[in-house]
């Protein structure tokens, strides 16, 4: 019987060399005893090692995972997970959540790159600022970020849901360079200013732009005109504990067709006061 | 005695028909080689260093096992560079990664790293040296200066020769110049077009939808009036073969691949018009060689990992300059390269702080941070192998006089003997 | 010195079908039982299993300039899994060896870069290989062609495969690359290759005769033009015809054994093309199996690559090799469910059904293009086991059937006829004597197998592995690695055709001439085979 308490992961010491711990994931700890997660594989550096070595671990089969301390260093947490919830109370390290199929993730602090790469579903909500790279798919694959919600209060780096297919990243402050880049579907709402060249090289999707931003020669205006989705998108969004700030939901928005060096299916709805 | 048709290794042009007067154990004359060449034949033939830990001279032997005693003891290693050695000495460091489950990095990351990445992303139509020279009636320069970086390339290669099928060499070919400042490349040029800082990319997908007929709402491109961006698109698809020759001025400015992946797709799609090629100005002897060696032994070009035995791949994790930068790994072993005068302030703080092995023929700046130097013979002059031109094409460099030191290859063979005691 | 006793022997040329018999082994060559042994004798107990000669592959891309291009440009299909079709030099040693495979032929080496080959050559275990210089584009070719100098071309050929330390002799899309390097192509036998007034028929049939007359051991290895087309085995028929019963190989030739004008009416030709083959004994052809799943091709035929391209949208790499030649590649997914891929896979099977001389039709998958080379043992049971490729047909699209044969088709393979299409076919079509046999003198290369009532298992991992007489593969696993060597052909030139290829070269090419030629040292374990 799976007994609904929690996990409690602490990070002993902090560590500069990265550890790989794709095994704290709600998926594996929930059918596990304490002595069983204590011995689970984890990569510290070229060495193998144990988890009860690097982190003080309390409680037993639960799907509910708290982990404690500055995890930046400390990679693949939350990897392919389809359930349940990890907790970060501090920094994430890389490819957190990377693969994710369902669950939620929670971070209070910041994140590194490839946060939620090629996600198929479930959540993940940020605290802080995440890196570069987010919903992104790896390199070599063409279908990035298939389904989910990404949600950041800080800031994000370059290429943000590059090659994205399906699924919603929103990102409340700055984003940098090329957001959505060789998009084939899915939208990222972006709050805040926005770096150079959005949706370059997108097929399909939808940007939506809230700060000022750059549009591309590539993409052309189209209209402006207050879209119907964005009205749902907000309200689906609320409904996940998303506020998009200001009064930007019965808004105008500029229409952009792009990017035109490629299909041109895609759109970067761009607020009317954004620029 | 003459030797001839020697492989110089110093750019990524690797002219093989350099003629040297060598005399005992030196070389007295060199002919036919650019100012650099000549100069690296005549001033750097000879490793000039001595083995030493900790800044004081000691024997090879001493200075392997000490090598040896840091790399076993390292949690998280680095091994990189590789760019001026020869393939034989990059699969023995790869050989040595493997063993100590390091990462390891060429000088790409510095350089070509995100032309590779483009690749992955588009693929690449591209030619040998040779079509250019036969076949090419335009060739682009984008963001690169052969002029000083590859000083025989035009006349070789690219602009100057008479060709196959290009009867009046200089005559019968359009030479255009994109950069962001009039660089004596620029000088040679038919067209230069003087893009703002930055601008690569709104450039090259402006040249993209004009080709689609799809001319952007604007009249002024990247600082460039929009009817030259239609005039050189209209020149591309009219070229009977065009050549795009692009450099660091795409693959280190703001938007790195994406840059690339534009110039790459750009050029795929002219293949609908006519037959088109790009061609990555590779700067280091062999870099492209790494690339090479790395792929078949790894499956993977660069920034490759193996902290967990089988070899994994990705670019800005397990990348030299960012592995440095997070100050994640303890210990480097450098090759054939100088990252502490070529990488970014924060990488280079960490390499200031852990143990640095350097093999290197001369010193350089890592040298001079490095606790253990191992001189080596020099790759082109004093030790044999396998170098690739930027166009892929793989030339024998030769062993053109001995030295007391042998060749980086040997060295890293002896290290993995050590580690795997 | 090594016994393997209690085996069942399959050894077809020397006419040996399922037999227990011991086989001697020593110095790396197999030997006569010795009255006496002189030193310890290893015993194989092989009770319960095959016995076979180590299996030779005709055709596969496993080093060199394109092989390396594709797995730069596709990091995400790497390693052992499924799905995967491009592996390192040190994997590809050891999973070729792990089902019993000893020797291995590169297909296609542009002689510029055929340094690059052997150095990756050099780096893959086990294995002996051999590597084809590309020729049917070559301007020296071309230039003989054009001026019908039957002679110069035979020295140009002896030239260049000495050059490249080539094996053989290969063609591919004779004069259509050459027109690909001005956008066109090259779409009948009788089409002009521009600038050059020679058609492909001129190429292909003097570049056979050349390499008859030079008395090389394998015949012209052709790939012919409108690869992969609709309605090409049209084409395929008139090159047959154009040869005029002379002795060449035509290389995965399901790929050139299509009906209809697209995709709506796409169907099989298989049996018009089978009947040709079987109507010109001195013709061998390998088949290029379709495997369901991703692939990655890769061929010097550089104007189908874009074709390819185009239809699917995908990645695209493609290089013209001055002089020479030219290569694309383009990542591929070959799915049961596509009418088109299902025909080809039905095509492929066709073809290795209804060729009746086994020793004249190989197996292949052209590694990496339509498929991995660890899916041979599938393509094994379904040769073998009519029910199996039964249940497979039954998970294709149902218009598979109605354009092609191939449920009509009730042969099944035996395993002598496995073993001739393994290995003993191949060696033999290659001109190696030492190899595909267990003969006395024989290189002591054999495949133990453990017997089963499922062959792909049967055939995937071999229970020991003997290459040249040293045990490397115990149960499929590595037990010790070796290196094998590479063989090459040397024919006697005039000396006086140096001048004429020297000459072309410091006009039109970009490397010293000195420079050009594969150094020994590329070659630190090669076997020369002497031609005359």
């Amino acid at each position: 019987m799976r007994v609904m308490n929690k996990i409690e992961l602490t990070l002993k010491e902090e560590t500069t060399i990265p550890l790989e711990a794709e095994v704290i994931s709600p998926d594996l700890l929930a059918g596990l005893r304490h002595q069983e997660i204590c011995r689970l594989p984890v990569y510290l550096g070229r060495h193998k090692a144990r988890l009860g070595d690097l982190f003080s671990i309390k409680g037993e089969r639960s799907s509910q995972i708290y982990v404690q301390g500055n995890l930046s260093r400390v990679k693949k947490m939350g990897w392919g997970m389809s359930t349940g919830r990890l907790c970060i109370a501090g920094n994430g390290g890389m490819h957190l959540g990377a693969g994710m199929t369902g669950g939620e993730i929670v971070v209070d602090g910041n994140t590194g790159d490839w946060l939620g790469a090629q996600m198929q579903g479930g959540l993940i909500r940020i605290r802080g600022s995440a890196g570069n790279l987010v919903g992104a798919a790896y390199r070599g694959n063409h279908t990035g970020m298939n389904r989910g919600l990404i949600v950041i209060e800080g800031n994000a780096g370059n290429m943000i849901g590059e090659h994205m297919r399906r699924g919603v990243i929103v990102v409340h402050g700055d984003v940098g360079d090329f957001p959505g880049a060789m998009m084939r579907g899915g939208t990222l709402v972006l709050a805040g200013p926005v770096g150079e060249g959005p949706g370059a090289g997108m097929h399909r999707g939808t940007i939506v732009v809230l700060g000022p931003c750059r549009i591309l020669p590539s993409f052309k205006y189209a209209a402006a005109y207050k879209p119907v989705f964005l009205l749902l998108l907000y309200r689906w969004l609320k409904g996940q504990g998303v506020e998009i700030p200001g009064d930007k939901v019965e808004a105008e928005y500029r229409r952009y067709c792009g990017d035109l060096a490629e299909t041109g299916k895609g759109e970067i709805l761009l607020w009317h006061e954004a620029n | 005695m003459r030797v001839n048709n020697v492989v110089c290794m110093f750019c990524g042009a690797l002219c093989d028909d350099l003629e040297l007067v060598v005399e005992g154990d030196r070389i007295t004359e060199v002919r036919k080689g650019c100012a650099i060449g000549k100069k690296k034949f005549l001033h750097y033939q000879e490793p000039v260093l001595s083995p030493m830990v900790d800044g004081k001279v000691v024997d090879l032997e001493e200075a392997i096992q000490v090598a040896v005693d840091i790399l076993s003891s390292s949690r998280y290693p680095l091994i990189y560079g590789l760019s001026s050695t020869t393939c034989e000495g990059q699969v023995a460091a790869v050989r040595l990664a493997k063993a100590i489950g390091a990462n390891i990095d060429s000088t790409s990351s510095v350089c070509h790293g995100p032309s590779t990445i483009a690749k992955q992303i588009v693929g690449v139509s591209t030619a040998t040296l040779g079509e250019v020279k036969n076949r090419a009636d335009l060739v682009i320069f984008w963001g690169c200066n052969p002029a000083a970086s590859h000083p025989r390339h035009f006349n070789r290669y690219s602009v100057l020769p008479k060709g196959q099928f290009i009867p009046g060499g200089r005559e019968g070919r359009r030479v255009v110049v994109v950069d962001v400042r009039p660089t004596p490349t620029a000088r040679i040029a038919d067209t230069f077009l003087q893009v703002t800082p930055g601008g690569d990319y709104e450039a090259l997908s402006t040249l993209r939808a004009l080709l689609k007929k799809i001319p952007p709402d604007r009249e002024e491109v990247a600082g460039i009036p929009l009817a030259r961006w239609e005039e050189l698109a209209e020149a591309c698809k009219a070229a009977r073969y065009g050549i795009l020759f692009f450099g660091m001025g795409l693959t280190m400015s703001r938007g790195r691949y994406m840059n690339v992946v534009a110039a790459l797709s750009l050029v795929r799609d002219l293949n609908a018009f006519t037959r088109f090629g790009a061609i990555a100005m590779r700067g280091h002897g062999n870099v492209t060689g790494s690339e090479q060696a790395l792929a078949w032994t790894t499956g993977y070009p660069f920034a490759v990992n193996f902290s967990r035995g089988t070899p994994r791949y990705s670019p800005g994790e397990f990348t030299a300059v960012d592995l440095l930068a997070r100050g994640e790994v303890d210990a480097v072993l450098v090759i054939a390269s100088d990252p502490a005068a070529h990488f970014p302030a924060a990488a280079v703080r960490h390499l200031e702080q852990v143990p640095v092995i350097a093999l290197d023929p001369h010193p350089t700046v890592t040298t001079s941070v490095a606790k253990v130097v191992i001189p080596c013979a020099v790759s082109g002059i004093s030790a044999a192998g396998t170098a690739y031109r930027m166009d892929g094409v793989p030339l024998r460099a030769k062993k053109v006089i001995s030295v007391a030191y042998p060749s980086d290859a040997e060295i890293l063979a002896s290290i993995s003997e050590g580690v795997k005691q | 010195m090594i016994k393997i006793i209690n085996g069942e022997v399959y050894d077809p040329l020397n006419k040996i079908a399922g037999e227990i018999r011991e086989i001697w082994v020593e110095g790396g060559k197999i030997i006569n039982p010795p009255t006496k042994p002189r030193t310890p004798v290893e015993v194989i107990d092989a009770a319960g299993m095959l016995v076979m000669p180590g299996g030779v592959d005709i055709h596969s891309h496993i080093a060199g300039s394109k092989v390396n291009a594709g797995r730069v440009m596709r990091p995400e299909v790497h390693g052992w899994g499924e799905g995967r079709s491009l592996y390192t030099a040190e994997e590809t040693g050891h999973l070729y060896a792990r089902m019993g495979y000893t020797t291995v032929m590169e297909a296609a080496v542009a002689p510029l870069k055929a340094r690059h080959t052997h150095e990756e050559l050099n780096h893959i275990p086990v294995l002996d290989k051999g590597c084809y210089t590309l020729m049917g584009n070559n301007h020296l070719v071309l230039d003989c062609v054009r001026r019908k100098d039957l002679n110069t071309l035979k020295n140009v050929v002896a030239w260049l495969l000495s050059a490249s330390r080539g094996m053989a002799l290969k063609v591919v899309n004779a004069g259509g690359v050459e027109n690909w390097k001005r956008g066109g192509n090259v779409r009948s036998l009788d089409d002009s290759v521009v600038e050059w007034g020679v058609t492909p028929r001129e190429i292909i049939t003097m570049l056979v005769e050349a390499n008859e007359a030079l008395g090389l051991p394998h015949s012209v290895h052709l790939h012919c033009h409108n690869l992969g087309l609709p309605g090409n085995y049209r084409s395929t028929l008139e090159t047959l015809q154009a040869l005029e019963g002379r002795r060449v190989h035509l290389t995965h030739l399901q790929f050139y054994s299509y009906g209809g004008k697209g995709q709506a009416d796409f169907c099989s030709r298989a049996q018009e093309v089978a009947e040709e083959v079987n109507a010109q004994p001195l013709v061998t052809v390998d088949v290029g199996q379709v495997i369901f799943g991703d692939v990655t091709t890769m061929t010097a035929d550089a104007p189908a690559q874009y074709g390819l391209y185009r239809i699917t949208g995908n990645r695209w790499i493609s290089t013209d090799v001055n002089m020479e030649s030219g290569a694309g590649i383009v990542p591929l997914a070959f799915r049961p469910r596509s009418p088109v891929n299902s025909i080809q896979w039905a095509v492929g099977l066709e073809l290795f059904l209804l060729i009746e001389d086994p020793w004249r039709v190989f197996l292949t998958t052209d590694h990496p293009n339509a498929g991995p080379f660890t899916m041979y043992p599938q393509v094994i049971k379904l040769l073998m086991d009519r029910d199996y490729r039964e249940e497979m047909m039954g998970s294709l699209h149902p218009k598979t059937f109605k354009r092609t044969t191939l449920a009509e088709i009730r042969r099944e393979y035996t395993l002598s006829e496995i073993a001739v299409i393994t290995r003993a076919g191949p060696a033999r079509a290659l001109g190696l004597k030492d190899k595909g046999h267990l003969g006395v003198g024989a290189d002591a290369d054999i495949a133990i197998y453990r017997k089963g009532n499922d062959w792909e298992e049967v055939f995937s991992r071999a229970a020991y592995v003997l290459k040249a007489g040293e045990l490397v593969i115990k149960d499929g696993e590595m037990v010790r690695g070796t290196w094998g060597k590479t063989f090459r052909v040397d024919t006697p030139r005039d000396p006086r055709v140096e001048k004429v290829v020297k000459d072309k070269y410091q006009r039109w090419g970009t490397v010293s001439f000195d420079n050009y030629g594969v150094e020994d040292a590329y070659l630190p374990r090669e076997e020369v085979i002497r031609c005359r």
